[in-house]
Order: structure tokens, then sequence, then C-alpha cells
């Protein structure tokens, strides 16, 4: 009967599916955003979306729970705040929130000044690639290389093959591996 | 442009992130030592690399982690799911289902006899099942059996379908109510007045939207609160019964007769009497014999059928001066001839 998959599904009262995947999303959204706060809030909206959308989600995949169901709507809830920056971002020609970023830059261990000045410069330009790449390659950068994820976990949270989480991931390395060697930019591979 | 070597980054990519076999791990470090643009490249995506390694975690994760799951509960908490309380209330004219939730009356729906023997099997746990329009609220509403408030409810439909009640005094929960154009159409059904009918070409009319008379029949086919909002008292123009709830023509006419209209088998179907009933203009509140001569202009926004003198009046219909219905009563309206 349709309703036994309805009542399955929902075996897991919510409160258990928070508890069983807070730490993924907002691990995610934390390193997607790159700060806490905006994290916090798209944690909120991811798990809002899901409470109500809870009793026509699909019925679990073995061992599979709802991991991948609660992601993808947190990549969802990713997409529209990275859409909705570079809105505001082509308005607002300055970034109101550009010294807030610079205090959390990584700086080099232990190095000198000048050294810690190009670092910076460095992981600014990094940033700036990162956040310009095309969404599911910063999403899948994200969970490869900041996250430690592997290919089939990335795979079944953007919907796609691991063959394509892969080549997102380096679609996007080679985005940066440019950015950071200008010089290189003109040449063309592959 | 460069000269390309034809080695593809992609190897170079793996080699240098560790992802590489071990066969092609060796592939790439021979291919680098005779190209030095490779090479370099090798060289960057290890920088590369090494940057990521050196990226500082997120400070306080489980801090802002804890201070995000503070806020979602609050905001879960605001939402809480509303209840449904679900009562089956056998009337005269069938089994009807009454879904109610905190703000007011959701739907009302005709049972099939299969659909109550469902109801009665699930012991009222899945009850919401042998209903469409509470499956569609499932998701947002916890079913629980009916309470005294449900009981209330059925108080009021009790005194409908005995005669001595014209009104249901109900708050409604809107929210099965599929469109605004949807709500336009049932707001206009809830005025018109209990014993009188108008077609679904009239109501098109009212709501100013002539051609959409279509549209109109299908807002009121999917009216999900039928009997507080009178889709009966809407009927083809030639007065035939069509289109209550799919095949509850049947229930369609015993309600009619409740509220004191006359309906006939005729050949193509069940339909009101016209030839038995008054003619009244709405917006002048004016009364006519359905032969009266003035009526040939009506359009059909301004037609409703009244099928008593006693109910004109009350409604504060006077009498056309040109066929004079107060002194020329139809038959049926014994109440007038007598």
């Amino acid at each position: 009967m349709a309703t036994h998959t309805g009542q399955q599904a929902r075996s897991l009262p919510f409160t258990a599916l928070v508890q069983r995947h807070q730490g993924a999303v907002y691990g995610y959204l934390l390193r997607f955003t790159r700060d806490p706060h905006d994290a916090q809030d798209l944690f909120q909206e991811t798990f809002f979306r899901a409470y109500r959308a809870y009793a026509r989600a699909p019925r679990p995949r073995d061992g599979l729970d709802h991991r991948a169901w609660v992601m993808r709507i947190a990549i969802n809830v990713s997409r529209n705040y990275a859409r909705d920056r570079q809105r505001r971002g082509r308005v607002l020609v300055a970034g109101s929130r550009e010294p807030a970023q610079d205090a959390a830059l990584p700086l080099g261990n232990g190095a000198g000044m000048e050294e810690t000045v190009a670092a910076k410069e460095t992981t600014r330009t990094l940033l700036a690639a990162i956040e310009a790449l095309p969404f599911r390659q910063r999403a899948a950068l994200v969970q490869r290389q900041f996250e430690g994820l592997d290919y089939r976990t990335i795979a079944d949270n953007l919907a796609c093959s691991q063959d394509t989480a892969r080549a997102h991931v380096y679609q996007a390395l080679r985005k940066l591996r440019l950015a950071l060697a200008p010089r290189d930019a003109s040449t063309r591979e592959d | 442009m460069a000269k390309t070597c034809g080695f593809s980054e992609r190897r170079l990519i793996a080699e240098a992130f560790s992802e590489a076999t071990a066969e092609l791990s060796q592939q790439v470090r021979r291919h680098v030592a005779g190209c030095s643009r490779c090479s370099e490249r090798l060289e960057q995506y290890r920088t590369l690399r090494a940057r990521f390694k050196d990226w500082p975690a997120p400070a306080q994760e489980a801090e802002g982690l804890r201070h995000a799951r503070r806020a979602l509960e609050a905001r879960l908490g605001e939402v809480q799911r509303p209840r449904l309380r679900v009562q089956l209330w056998h009337s005269p004219v069938g089994d009807i289902l009454i879904g109610a939730t905190d703000k007011g009356v959701v739907c009302v729906e005709f049972q099939r006899p299969d659909q109550t023997q469902r109801f009665h099997q699930s012991q009222g746990r899945h009850d919401v099942l042998s209903s469409p329009q509470l499956a569609r609220l499932e998701p947002e509403l916890t079913p629980e059996q009916a309470g005294p408030d449900t009981a209330a409810l059925v108080q009021q439909l009790d005194e409908y379908f005995a005669g001595t009640r014209r009104t249901l005094d109900w708050t409604l929960d809107d929210r099965l109510m599929r469109s605004d154009f949807q709500r336009r159409v049932l707001r206009a059904t809830t005025a018109i007045p209990y014993g009188t009918v108008m077609s679904y070409q009239g109501l098109a009319d009212v709501i100013g939207q002539p051609a959409a008379v279509r549209a109109v029949a299908q807002a009121l086919r999917h009216n999900p609160v039928p009997l507080h909002i009178p889709c009966h008292r809407v009927l083809g123009s030639d007065g035939r019964l069509t289109g209550y709830a799919g095949n509850l023509v049947d229930i369609k006419r015993d309600i009619l007769e409740t509220e004191g209209v006359p309906v006939r088998h005729t050949r193509r179907g069940l339909a009101i009497a016209t030839a038995l009933l008054y003619v009244g203009w709405r917006s002048r509140s004016r009364l006519c014999r359905p032969d009266c001569s003035s009526l040939q202009g009506q359009t059909a926004g301004e037609r409703v059928w009244i099928p008593s003198q006693a109910r004109a009046r009350e409604l504060g219909y006077q009498p056309c001066s040109r066929c004079h219905p107060e002194l020329r009563p139809l038959d049926a309206d014994e109440a007038s001839r007598g």
C-alpha cells in the first residue's frame, strides 16, 4: 500500500534525522560560505525545507538513510546563496565584508611579514577564484578538498555519477591553478 | 601559442592529489622528467594541494552548529504540525467526512460506501487515506480522532438537513483551495442565498469573467467545503444538475430538495423544474414568473431561480409589475396560492 512507504519513510522522527545529519550539513555549509552566520542561516533553511518535505521524502536506500536527500537540499540552498551573493556583488562593487574575511585568511606558519602579505594575497586570489567557479564545480571542490569526502559521497550529494563528480573537482582545480599562475592562463589544455 | 605535449592535465591533478593508480603515477613521473611545462604544472598543483592542507579548519565549528541547531528548533517550534480532526457522519444524503484544523473546517467530503468501509477498518488511524483531499493535507497535518468541536459541526449539519438551519456557522481553513481564482469563485458562491439557484454562466458573469465558465465549473468541482460553500446551488444554464463532485448528482438533488428546490427527472438527466420556479433579478431584486416577457433580455449573471414567493420576500424581492407573480402565483407555489 502506498501509505506504508510513507509511514516507513517517516519512521525516523524528524529530530532524529536532524541529529544524524546536522554535522554533514553544517560542515558543508560552513566551508561553502566561510561565514558562520551565513552557514547558520542556511542550516536553518535547509532543515526547514527538509521538515516541510519530509513526508514526501523518498524511501531511504540501504545504509544511506536520508543523508543524500538532506545534502541535496543543503546544496540547493547553497546554490541560491551563491546566486544571491553574485547578484548583490554586481550591485555593491566593494564587498563590505572584506575586512572580516581578511582576519580569517590562513597565514603561513611562523612566516615573516613579507611572506605573510604574499600569502594573504595568494589566498585572496584563491578565494576569489573559488567564488567565481560554476556552482557544481565549487560545491564538488568544497566537498572534496575542504571536507575530504570521497567521490561516491559527492556524487550522491550532487545527484551525478562519480566520474562527473571527479570531473567537476578537476575542472575546478585547473581553474584555481590558472588563477594562481596567470602567465599560463592563455594556454589551452585537453 | 605554446606547443602542447598532449599530456592530459587530469593525470597531473590525479598525481598531485594522490588519486593516481600506481601505473598512472609512473606514467606521470616518466613524462614530467622530460617535459618542463608539465613538470611546472605538477608543481603548481602540489602547491595548491599544500595550500589546501594548510587551510585552517573553521573556528568553533561545534559551537556554530549548536547555535544553528537552537535557531532551527526555535523556528520549527513556531510551525508545530497542526492537528487535523476527522469525523465521519452518517447524513441523510450519505456518509460525510469532515476535516477540521485549529483554524477551521478544511474539508467536507461525501463518501462512497467503500471509502466508509475503509474508514472503519482503519479505526481512525489511517482515516485520511480514504479521502483524496485529506491525503493532500497529510504531509503538513497530524490526523487524529474527532473531538467535541467536530461534534458541534455535525450538530449544525444535522439541523441543516432537518430544515431548521439555513447557514452553517463555521469558520473555514482555506488551505485546500487551489488558487485566488478559485477563492473568488467560492466567495461568490457563498453569496447565493439558501433555497435559490443560479447557473455556472451566471456565476462567471458575477465574478466579471463571463468567458471563464468552464474554469468556474472546475473551481466548484474542487470546492473543498461543499454544503458550507453551496456549490450545489449552481447548475447548468438549462437548469440541469451537472458535475457535482463527479458522480454525486443524486446527492446534489437531495440537498436541493432539502432547501425546497424541486428537481425532476428529464430526458437529459436530473434538472430543476424551471417552469415551476420564479426567476429573480439579482441586482434589481425583482421577482418574475418564468413566462414573463421581461426575461427575454436577462443575462445569466442577473438570473436566480427562486422556488417560492415567501422565500423571495425574505430575500427582499419585489413582484414584477409586468407579470404580477403576486396575483398569479405558480401552481407549484402552494403557499402563495393558499
